[in-house]
């Protein structure tokens, strides 16, 4: 639903690159790049990163 | 022996040491030793006042939880924070938005966002963080470390100075110099051994130092790698004098 704050496996902390990273993959930079960038090496790490789908917006429209 | 310790490189939170004197076992238990033994600061209980937030409480609680708080040397193990957030919508609520009751106690990464709060839905949660061993959760770990072993090419008589091995190099550190490849930059080989398998004459060989090793740190509490290494080696000394102590017992 929203970006996990640590990667799954190494327990480093992603969620506070993640608004960045949109940033700047919608500004049409290669998502590789952009996480090369911010220090995100490891493939456990990126995979959080790039495999996210961020829906609370969809699912704030239906709120309890 | 004796065990020394050099800074070769550091990039962003990163940073490489190059240890020498050293086993793969004491410089896996200095690893061990940092992620299970030295405490640090992380949000363990959480009340919940009001969460108007599409998040359940339950997944606000966890990523709480897993949020990175800066630890002051001070703290001791058991040591406990209280903090508290208070947003109204619409709004994305950030780790910055999280108030410590302490003045040295803070969230490390103010960008790191918790929940999103759309119009008229308000969060009003107070937490309590306590200082412990990794041992206890993953969260309580102080920081990331890693060891890995450095590198040498042995270069047999065979060697005729194709030079396959330099293009075979994924990461272009081989160097021909003279007749013979040279490894520029043994810190940052990632031993994928592509040089070894390119040599049509097998003439390479990659080859380690026993003694000789690099440990990256990546703090994630705060805490400095210094005090990281400090935590982590008082940790272990502090097993052995137990142990030591009930040795002395035995008859």
């Amino acid at each position: 639903m929203m970006v996990p704050i640590r990667c799954f496996s190494c327990g480093k902390q992603l969620a506070g690159v993640y608004e960045e990273f949109k940033k700047k993959v919608e500004k049409g930079e290669k998502p590789e790049k952009a996480m090369d960038d911010l220090g995100i090496k490891r493939y456990c790490c990126r995979r959080i990163i790039f495999s996210h789908v961020d829906l609370i917006d969809e699912i704030s429209k239906y709120p309890r | 022996m004796t065990i020394s310790i050099k800074k070769i490189d550091e990039k962003g939170n990163v940073s490489r040491y190059l240890v020498k004197g050293t086993s793969p076992a004491l410089i896996n238990a200095i690893r061990r030793s940092v992620m299970l033994h030295t405490p640090c600061l992380a949000i363990e209980d959480v009340s919940i006042y009001q969460n108007g937030s599409v998040l359940f409480d339950e997944m606000l609680a966890h990523r709480l939880g897993m949020l990175p708080i800066k630890t002051d040397k001070t703290y001791k193990l058991g040591d406990k924070v209280k903090l508290v957030v208070e947003k109204e919508g619409p709004c994305t609520v950030y780790g910055k938005d999280i108030k410590s009751t302490d003045p040295k106690i803070d969230i490390t990464d103010k960008n790191i966002p918790i929940t999103k709060l759309s119009k008229n839905q308000k969060l009003k949660v107070e937490m309590q963080a306590v200082m412990m061993p990794g041992k206890e959760h993953a969260k309580w770990q102080p920081a990331i470390v890693s060891y890995n072993e450095i590198p040498a090419l042995a270069v047999s008589k065979e060697c005729n100075g194709c030079a396959d091995c330099e293009k075979a190099c994924p990461i272009n550190i081989i160097e021909m110099k003279g007749k013979k490849p040279v490894l520029k930059d043994q810190y940052n080989c990632t031993l994928c051994g592509a040089c070894v398998d390119s040599c049509g004459k097998e003439a390479l060989k990659l080859s380690f130092n026993k003694e000789e090793y690099i440990l990256a740190i990546e703090p994630v509490a705060g805490l400095s790698q210094k005090e990281v290494i400090e935590g982590s080696i008082k940790a272990m000394v502090e097993k052995s004098k137990g142990f030591a102590k009930s040795l002395q017992k035995l008859k």
